[in-house]
């Protein structure tokens, strides 16, 4: 029966798709006798004593014995014996998630010795031959005690040394993470956010429902994978022989925060938090089978404004007030416009006063363990979140520019709510693990199958559907955007349903000196997205008034808006038949070799293998795969070439002196993850076949001189059937324009998104190197090096930019060409083709590299009472940011002096230079009913990295806002001009006010005389103390213990003490200056124009000429008139002070 | 054990081997001059009852000032970081002491351009720009009552002030107005409509100026042309317009620069009703002001202005020469029926 299981197993995992992570700890060690010789057939007993499960194992002939899937948490009570020596026991044992505690016993005879020998206490977590790489672990003792005002368990997760912000770790990007629970993948794998329901901000997870959390930076044990940043594992609690539980509520609110902000009275947003819940878990057969059950729910309301709309008529504007008025004026009045819009078109586009937004969570956890015997153990767990919040409208213009001042809430802007919008995120998952042990523990077995989906989509704010209708952008009097109504462009038919399958199976074989672990770890992903941006159309007014003029019942040719985006549908069947809908499957296996023989030293080594596989056939665009792009044929509707990526690794774990006092530990190899699979999803929509692009500019007429009017009930443009059916099959032609068939209006082109035929998954070369010293008075000293070096880092790329066509004069930087109207290739048009606007490749680079070092000390007292500090220098650099959702917004992000083909390697985004960590926590019980725990955390940080660029795009290269900005010594090395019409200021006072701002930002005084650096400037040090006390009242009924908990989390610490201290400083203005235009002489060829004789022909034989305007810019004052004289402001919102939360919670 | 050693070492120079610096930014190659671009500024303060006025551009002083009814004589020179594709140069006018007063009170008359109500004066290297300030300050900022109907501003449908209770109306309230009298008691607000961010009273006109070409071997001949900068002067009836000709003092034929002209902003500009400012172009018409090219050759004239088509004359200038080859501009100033400050009068400027 024992051989026809196994079989099973191993023919499952032979054909699995597979999953990752670790779920349970493990134990090893070795048995002798008191002379140090090996005793083969020794039993050892390990009972985890809340629930009674116990697990066997015998010593192999070599005397070491391994026991694998075994609880996290303890305590656990071991039991050695073998006849003619005297029992040995070992208590209060505790094992942390993935951990292989090496317990080694040495059995005196009976003769020698009469009594038992117990021992009791913990063994050291990092003086452990079980550690090599670096990690971080965080048991539910820890959970419960340290400060964590939004129960988030990514507070425990940013104590790692080698933590940056926002779940980053090493200095890389929070997508290229893995985040598990109970094995199970819980990563939001298409990459919309680092966790799944992040975007409802939330965590997918209670931390009432966890029994500790793992963060592993350099795993050598091949079973962790599908990451190049961090593997952050949990898993979840489990019940016990006694049936426990908690109920309880936690709250605060806006009086329960600082009111001043670096010594200022400054108003702060009303808000409101409640989190509550219970968890229970017991026996439901004592010692057999158990069961776990926790469900919280969490409700948020925040203001959606912050800036308030200024009275009616009034003539002022103060500090916290938009330039939007609460009446009928006609250039700023939104009452005005909502009558209007409800007279004339019966649309209320809602409110924009006295609306809060919502965020809130259902998070349930049921778990289940079953000891089938000794020999077989089984976990089914099943969670369900279900999330939502309401979000201010984009402030992106999608393939366009974003409206000036964005549609967020401000001093310029206040949006009605209707251009709210509410993200759902939906998320459900069960896992099956079964542990088992063979031949008397000679072999090993460990299955988990599991099963998630994400259910992603969006309404309008408030939960309502969203209406097909246009958003409207209106400017205000000062050029600012005054509001916005109608949907947010990217909220109607958004959706992202996800299915991630996966079973993985690890199987062990313990022989003498070698522990040989083979298997295979599979998911399979399936994938539905629908993202329709801007199909509906966004028009932009310059004013209120221009509105009205082209709305009902006035509606002239007179007043069309200033610009008219549309993104039109280019498949039969309208928004919903442009379903991204494909599948891909990544196949892993690994053997690996952990080695014992040579004295106090244990190495692991083996080989990995992961392919990532693609099910889907897509439509292939055959006119746009046609062109020819500077020799680059594109592979629009095709996926990379399937090949596997190979990770060696192997670790050693030294004990120089054999006694646990000195430890070296490290290790080398690869590490492969995952992308976002959104990137990989962007090519599936954006094929040019499933829409096509619309982008008016001409005021206020087209070409047909009718222009854009205002159509409140626009419906999404859709192609007639031949369009599609021509262009998959048959002879390739280009795409119609829908707006107009007689291709009377400005053409319609295409963003194209593709994958190279080489791209491969993320791949990193990782080393660590640590040594772990005792200290005296118990502190365990750590110095840990970590390098990582990307062989496959992401990179996205233009294939349709041409090269740079000259240089700009002023500051020496390539310089790009314009851009032909109507898809007419002009003089050095910086497209290569005029029939798509940008072609993105998803490509590889093997620039970019993060190192850190670490020193941590660590001291545990006793159980009561833990102190950790450690400070952190990390450095990465990478050539491509590695987050974002679009392959635009990639490419975009990457600041650039050469161009952003050629943007080169540079700080990473997500790089946190200095870092220094503490934390701890102690407990005292007194008085027979009464406890007091205290914790606190301290994150000393550097503050948010940011790269200074220019508003615009003096470089031309079809970007705005991508230019690093070259840093003046004098005024001749640089043109300037006023901003606008109000602006009084000599140009000499502004040169005056722009140096003063150089000379006194730390970053740019430094640079003079050079170009900024991508994310080379940096905010002020930010210092983060948190506090936590409880306090509880216990008492024994009826032999178990009733406690009631009050606790009190103080985030911010110091902010309470000191306004000006903890808080959190942002760039004042990252894009300081403003492109304007080139001075004259300019010559336009280079822009635009054909020029004789200009230079070398282009490969369109037109000739090529470089411009020699240089650029000129404004420096902008602040909002009231006064010089921008500081690089940073004080964040004035909730997270830059303190902020206090009282609980209550209630203990069996 | 001492392997472990030489792989830690050598793990480690690899790791810092690997270590590259920030590539992608190379040297740069900055200007190393200011600009050398030039355009040509002249204002002429043409507002009845306003105070001395100082004129800036980008900030800067340029030229004298000046009182009401006094332009400039002759360009001045400002550098210009110019064009681009939105602001570039700031005009504005303030007061020499004190305020401006009336509607705007204690701010500037800022010249606005575009329709977003803050662009600047996108200024073209070697042009000539005449910026006139004109408008009464004491007339009331329109008011801004909300009116869909107003806000229809095609040229047929002006805008209208009635003076006695500040309310405006559209031209065709206007015109439906029972007399001429009632009539009369309306002043046109141009094309500026109701709900406009104009503020009434003090604005700027500008005239890109374009020379004429005056015919080889001129010896008679200068440029003059008029424009009306009297704010009441309404467009309808005729009798309330502004008529303006040269008279010579002893012989010669008078010279009719203009009969029953409209107000400028009656005319000028675009339709945008977001802007106060308006832009237009005058051409400078050539005419036979002398005989001779000597001083002594040239005709002595007179200014005169009527707003009766010369039935009687409102205002008579001190006599004046127009040299040959010259190019010159005559603005009406003051109020219709004004008196003491606000009295008809005419500003002379000389653009070269």
């Amino acid at each position: 029966m024992r051989k026809i299981l196994l079989l099973v197993i191993l023919m499952a995992a032979s054909v699995a798709l597979w999953a990752q992570g670790v779920t349970s700890a493990s134990m090893s060690g070795k048995v002798t006798d008191q002379n140090k010789a090996e005793i083969p057939g020794a039993n050892i007993v390990a009972i985890h004593q809340p629930s009674g499960t116990q697990y066997g194992n015998a010593s192999r002939a070599d005397g070491f014995y391994n026991i694998q899937g075994m609880r996290v948490g303890g305590p656990y009570t071991i039991k050695v014996s073998f006849i003619g020596y005297k029992e040995q026991v070992k208590e209060n044992i505790y094992l942390q998630l993935g951990q292989n505690l090496v317990v080694d016993f040495s059995l005196v005879d009976e003769a020698t010795q009469l009594e038992e020998i117990v021992i009791s206490g913990a063994t050291d977590p990092i003086l452990n031959s079980d550690k090599i790489g670096a990690s971080s672990n965080f048991a539910v003792s820890q959970i419960q005690r340290l400060p964590s005002i939004g129960r988030d368990f990514r507070d425990f997760s940013s104590l790692t040394p080698q933590a940056g912000g926002n779940f980053s770790f090493g200095g890389r990007s929070n997508l290229y993470n893995n985040l598990t629970i109970d094995g199970a993948t819980q990563n939001n794998v298409f990459g919309l956010s680092p966790i799944p329901a992040g975007q409802s901000n939330t965590t997918p997870f209670s931390l009432d429902a966890i029994q500790e959390v793992t963060i592993q930076l350099s795993p050598y044990d091949l079973r962790q994978g599908n990451f190049t940043g961090a593997g952050v594992s949990a898993v979840t609690r489990s019940g016990t022989n006694e049936l426990s539980g908690s109920a309880y509520y936690f709250a605060r609110n806006e009086s329960l925060a600082g009111k001043k902000v670096d010594g200022i009275e400054t108003p702060i947003p009303s808000f409101d938090f409640k989190n509550f819940g219970f968890r229970l878990g017991g026996p439901i057969i004592k010692n057999k089978l158990f069961f776990f059950v926790n469900a919280e729910f969490e409700k948020r309301t925040d203001p959606a404004y912050t800036f308030t709309v200024r009275p009616a008529g009034s003539t002022s504007q103060a500090a916290n007030q938009s330039q939007a008025t609460d009446d009928d004026d006609p250039l700023t009045g939104l009452a005005g416009l909502r009558q209007f819009l409800i007279d004339n078109y019966n649309y209320d586009p809602g409110v924009y006063k006295d609306f809060s937004r919502a965020t809130e969570s259902q998070r349930y956890v049921a778990r289940f363990d079953y000891n089938i015997n000794k020999n077989h153990k089984l976990t089914v767990r099943g969670n369900i979140t279900n999330a939502f919040q309401d979000v201010p409208p984009s402030t992106s213009g999608g393939f366009v520019g974003g409206p000036p001042g964005g549609r967020g809430n401000n001093n310029n802007v206040l949006s009605f709510s209707s251009s709210y919008y509410r993200i759902n995120n939906n998320q459900s998952s069960v896992t099956a693990e079964l542990n088992s042990s063979f031949r008397n523990g000679l072999f090993t077995n460990n299955l988990v199958v599991g099963y998630s989906s994400f259910r992603d989509y969006r309404q309008d704010a408030g939960g309502i559907n969203t209406p097909n209708i246009p958003l409207v952008d209106i400017l205000g009097p000062n050029g600012q955007m005054l509001t916005s109504f109608g949907p947010d462009p990217f909220t109607p038919n958004n959706k992202l349903d996800q299915n991630v399958f996966q079973i993985n199976d690890f199987f062990s074989a313990y022989l003498k000196n070698h522990t040989i672990t083979v298997g295979t770890a599979n998911e399979l992903y399936t994938f539905n997205n629908v993202f329709t941006q801007i199909v509906n159309g966004v028009y932009r007014y310059n004013s209120l008034a221009d509105f009205y003029g082209d709305a009902t019942p006035s509606q002239t040719a007179n007043f069309r808006p200033a610009q008219y985006t549309v993104q039109y549908v280019g498949v039969p069947g309208g928004p919903s038949a442009t379903a991204a809908k494909w599948s891909a499957l990544q196949l892993g296996f690994f053997a690996q070799d952990e080695y014992t023989a040579i004295q106090n030293v244990k190495i692991t080594a083996g080989i990995r293998v992961d392919i990532p596989t693609y099910l889907t056939d897509l439509p292939q665009n055959r006119y746009v795969n046609s062109l020819n792009l500077n020799g680059e044929q594109l592979r629009v509707g095709g996926w990379p070439t399937v090949r596997p990526l190979y990770s060696p690794r192997v670790g050693v774990n030294w004990d120089v002196k054999g006694d646990r006092t000195t430890q070296v530990r490290g290790g080398t190899g690869l590490l492969t993850g995952r992308i976002p699979f959104v990137w990989l999803s962007n090519a599936v929509s954006n094929n040019g076949l499933f829409f096509g692009q619309f982008n008016s500019t001409a005021v206020p007429f087209d070409v047909t001189g009718d222009g854009f009017p205002y159509n409140y009930s626009q419906t999404p443009y859709t192609a007639n059937s031949e369009l599609f059916s021509n262009l998959a099959s048959g002879t390739p032609q280009l795409i119609t324009n829908p707006l107009d068939p007689n291709f009377g209006r400005p053409a319609v082109t295409a963003g194209i998104n593709a994958v190279a035929k080489d791209f491969r998954f993320p791949q990193v070369w990782r080393t660590n190197l640590a040594v772990d010293q005792k200290l005296p008075g118990g502190i365990v000293g750590t110095l840990e090096w970590i390098f990582t070096k990307d062989i496959n880092a992401v990179l996205m790329r233009d294939a349709n930019l041409r090269p740079a066509v000259g240089t700009l004069q002023g500051d020496g930087r390539p310089l790009y060409g314009a851009v032909g109207a109507n898809r007419t290739i002009i003089a050095n048009d910086r497209r290569l083709s005029g029939d798509i606007t940008q072609a993105l490749v998803l490509d590889n680079t093997d620039k970019g590299y993060q190192w850190s070092v670490t020193a941590q000390f660590a001291k545990t007292f006793n159980e009561n009472f833990q102190l950790t500090a450690a400070y952190t220098y990390t450095d990465s650099r990478e050539v491509n940011p590695q987050s974002g959702s679009t392959a635009g917004g990639i490419f975009s992000s990457q600041a650039n002096v050469l161009g952003p083909n050629n943007s080169g390697q540079s700080f990473a985004a997500t790089l946190v230079p200095h870092r220094i960590v503490a934390y701890g926590t102690y407990r005292k019980e007194y008085l027979r009913h009464f406890a007091t725990t205290v914790g606190f955390t301290y994150i000393g940080n550097s503050g948010n990295n940011f790269s200074y660029t220019y508003n615009g795009d003096p470089n031309s290269d079809g970007t705005n806002g991508n230019d690093l900005i070259y840093i003046p010594r004098t005024r001749e090395e640089i043109l300037l001009t006023t901003t606008n019409a109000n602006d009084n200021r000599s140009l000499d006072e502004i040169w005056n006010q722009l140096d003063s701002y150089i000379e006194q930002d730390p970053y740019l005084s430094k640079r003079r005389g050079k170009f900024a650096e991508r994310n080379g400037a940096y905010a002020p040090w930010v210092n983060r103390l948190n506090l936590s006390l409880l306090q509880d009242f216990y008492m024994d009924v009826k032999g178990k213990r009733q406690t009631i908990q009050l606790s009190l989390n103080l985030e911010n610490a110091l902010n309470l003490f000191d306004s000006g201290a903890g808080l959190i400083k942002n760039a004042a203005r990252p894009q300081l200056l403003n492109f304007v235009g080139y001075e004259q002489p300019h010559t336009a060829g280079s822009l635009g124009q054909p020029v004789a004789n200009a230079g070398p022909a282009s490969t369109l034989g037109l000739p090529w000429a470089a411009t020699t305007g240089r650029p000129i810019y404004t420096f902008n004052t602040n909002a009231d008139g006064t010089a921008l004289s500081n690089s940073f402001i004080n964040n004035t919102g909730v997270a830059g002070r303190w902020q206090l939360q009282f609980g209550v919670r209630y203990i069996f | 054990m001492k392997s472990l050693y030489k792989i830690s070492v050598l793990l480690l120079a690899l790791g810092l081997l690997s270590c590259e610096e920030n590539d992608g930014i190379p040297e740069a190659v900055p200007s190393t001059s200011l600009p050398t671009n030039t355009a040509n500024f002249l204002m002429i303060n043409a507002v009845p009852g306003g105070p001395s006025l100082d004129f800036y551009v980008n900030g800067v002083k340029t030229g004298a000032s000046l009182t009401s009814a006094q332009g400039q004589q002759g360009y001045s020179a400002v550098t210009i970081t110019t064009p681009g594709a939105i602001a570039n140069t700031s005009i504005r006018a303030k007061a020499t002491t004190g305020s401006i007063g009336g509607v705007l009170g204690s701010r500037d008359a800022i010249y606005r351009a575009g329709n977003t109500n803050v662009n600047n004066l996108v200024a073209s290297p070697n042009a000539r720009y005449t910026f006139i300030v004109l408008d009464s300050i004491t007339r009331p900022a329109p008011v801004r009552t909300f009116s869909l109907n107003a806000l229809n501003v095609l040229a047929a449908d002006q805008t209208y002030l009635v003076r006695a209770t500040g309310q405006q109306i559209t031209r065709d309230q206007w015109l439906a107005l029972a007399s001429d009298a009632d009539r009369n008691k309306a002043a046109s607000l141009g094309t500026v409509p109701a709900g406009s961010t104009d503020l009434g009273g003090v604005r700027f006109l500008l005239l890109t100026d374009t020379y004429p070409t005056f015919a080889g071997g001129n010896t008679t001949q200068s440029a003059i042309r008029f424009v009306n900068a009297v704010p009441n002067a309404y467009s309808l009836p005729t009798n309330t317009r502004i008529s303006v000709r040269l008279k010579p003092t002893s012989t010669g034929s008078n010279i009719t620069l203009a009969t029953n002209a409209e107000y400028i902003m009656s005319t000028a500009g675009g339709h945008n009703p977001t802007v106060g400012s308006r832009a237009t172009t005058v051409a400078f018409p050539l005419r036979t002001t002398a005989t001779g090219v000597l001083e002594s050759e040239q005709i002595e004239y007179v200014i005169e202005v009527s707003t009766d088509a010369f039935t009687t004359i409102a205002y008579t200038s001190s006599p004046v020469k127009f040299a040959v080859g010259k190019i010159y501009t005559i603005v009406a100033t003051g109020l219709a029926g004004g008196t003491g400050a606000n009295a008809l009068s005419a500003a002379v400027v000389q653009h070269n």
